[in-house]
């Protein structure tokens, strides 16, 4: 049996899965933090780097396969 | 009694040769300037006075017997508290630091300026190791800006900037992770250099981005800053990532001249943004109006990626502090001051793919930056949205998610130096940056210093008590 978690649960437990312990007024702080930075860390993954192959957001463009479903047959 | 204290290191120096001032006096009038001063501006941790009057009388025994070590021979100086000395404990402003960090010896840095001849007077407050913001519940001096002790010194290297901005040391050391020198070298209205990462060690200082820590010099001016950087900088055994790239004498490399200097000035997102003060925007553009006018070529120049490698920046050292802080997170949370810990346990949250790819980016703009270097010699751009902030403006999102002029220089590693360039809402200082290529330390403190001989602002000092006075 699998329990579904919430968005909003997701920050607390990666807190607690880390081992702090953290009043919980302060994981809802962490936790309004960690929301507004992930959109910033999300367009870090659009930037194409210059260390060889495709940039990361190629993988999941719309209509192309998508290594998380495993490789497209050939 | 009033004492003649000459603003710069180099004034200081020119004045003991001159056998116009000794060490002695001189330490003996900064010391009871931090008396008289420091209970309201919190720049100090620990000042020590016995060891630092007891340096001052062994630099003038050493100059009257004809040994002299250089400019830096004599000159009281400040060293930011998460930087190691041997005769005073190093807290990183934090309860959680053990008593024993450092084991009672100097950092390469503090060495290195103690073997220049310098005689160190205190340790001065920062951020709790170098991160967040201050918690007062901690016990630890509250730091203020001295044009206004209503609004913040900026940090981390907080009361370094306050030291040399009240004319309670003539210089100081601070470390740069995102803009810890330069925030309060701006805020306060002086000069602050974040060396290219590797050029100055940075063993013996608590770390809190490995990969993009620096140890740099805060100072009146770039002239002073270049005397400072030629002692500090050098490949040292214990800092494996401090390099060899040769030191140049920088000082004699400032010729005063801008004359054919190419300078880039990115207009997008360093000029139009928004949030940015026209007014502080407006002194940083009379700047670069006053540099052409004296010969250098300005160019419009395109900074690619300013926005993701600021984000870049911040991630990289959140994960880099929560690696060096975990353990102690996990069993001291309320030792820690509420702002560091909250910050640094973002890092929580962040996978190893962000950090990998955080480091892709920084590979990509420091591609990016080189090749921008190649075409010119310099980027002009501002130190900060604003003014310094009042403490009760002060917003912890709009610091983090806003626009931020630093931490890109930080990513990618290079030279940037902040220095005053002129005054904006209230009284306060407004300030430029110059950021010049990797080991481009020269060209950096050349065009500050080409300024700085064109303008006073540098020179000017927040209003304080009448007894202490300096002179030009």
């Amino acid at each position: 049996m699998t329990t579904e978690m919430t968005a909003a649960q997701l920050p607390a437990a990666l807190l607690t899965a880390a081992g702090i312990e953290a009043p919980a007024e302060e994981i809802a702080e962490i936790s309004r933090f960690y929301e507004a930075l992930r959109d910033q860390v999300e367009q870090l993954y659009l930037v194409e780097t210059a260390d060889g192959g495709p940039p990361p957001s190629h993988l999941h463009r719309a209509g192309e396969p998508s290594l998380s479903n495993g490789p497209a047959d050939d | 009694m009033t004492e003649q204290i000459p603003q710069t290191i180099a004034a200081a120096a020119s004045a003991i040769r001159a056998g116009d001032l000794t060490s002695a006096g001189l330490t003996s009038a900064l010391l009871d300037r931090i008396g008289q001063l420091d209970p309201d501006l919190g720049a100090f941790v620990t000042v020590s006075r016995e060891r630092a009057t007891e340096a001052a009388a062994r630099a003038d025994a050493e100059l009257s017997a004809g040994r002299d070590r250089g400019l830096l021979h004599g000159i009281p100086l400040a060293v930011k508290d998460i930087i190691s000395t041997r005769e005073m404990p190093t807290f990183g402003n934090s309860r959680v630091t053990d008593q024993g960090w450092g084991n009672g010896t100097d950092a390469p840095a503090v060495r290195r300026l103690r073997s220049a001849g310098a005689v160190v007077i205190g340790k001065t407050t920062t951020n709790e190791f170098a991160s967040g913001l201050g918690d007062p519940s901690k016990g630890f001096p509250e730091p203020r800006n001295p044009w206004d002790s209503e609004r913040t010194p900026a940090g981390s290297s907080s009361g370094s900037g306050i030291a040399v901005a009240a004319g309670m040391a003539l210089g100081a050391l601070g470390t740069d992770t995102g803009g810890s020198v330069r925030a309060p070298a701006a805020a306060v209205g002086i000069s602050g250099l974040k060396p290219s990462h590797g050029r100055v060690p940075k063993s013996g200082v608590i770390p809190l981005g490995y990969s993009q820590d620096t140890v740099g010099p805060m100072a009146r001016s770039a002239m002073d800053c270049a005397l400072l950087l030629e002692v500090l900088a050098g490949a040292d055994a214990s800092d494996p990532s401090a390099s060899d790239v040769r030191v140049p004498r920088y000082a004699q490399l400032l010729t005063g001249s801008v004359e054919g200097t190419r300078v880039g000035v990115p207009a997008r997102y360093f000029f139009d943004s928004p949030e940015l003060d026209p007014q502080y925007r407006d002194a940083v553009i009379a700047a670069i109006d006053l540099l052409g006018d004296h010969g250098a070529v300005v160019v419009d120049t395109e900074v690619p990626l300013a926005r993701e490698s600021r984000d870049a920046s911040t991630l990289l050292w959140i994960c880099d502090g929560y690696a060096y802080h975990r353990r102690n997170l996990l069993t001291r949370w309320s030792d820690y001051g509420r702002p560091t810990r909250t910050l640094l346990a973002q890092a929580a949250f962040y996978s190893a793919a962000d950090y990998v790819q955080a480091q892709r980016v920084q590979n990509r703009f420091r591609s990016e930056l080189a090749r921008i270097f190649a075409d010119i010699d310099v980027l002009i751009v501002p130190s900060a949205l604003g003014v310094a902030e009042r403490f009760s403006d002060m917003k912890v999102e709009r610091r983090r998610l806003g626009p931020n002029f630093l931490a890109q220089w930080s990513l990618a590693g290079n030279p940037v130096i902040a220095i005053p360039c002129g005054f904006g809402e209230g009284g306060l200082p407004c300030s430029l940056q110059v950021v010049g290529p990797a080991f481009g330390e020269a060209a950096v403190l050349r065009v500050a210093d080409a300024y700085q001989r064109l303008t006073s602002f540098h020179l000017r000092r927040p209003p304080r008590p009448s007894a202490a006075t300096d002179k030009s």
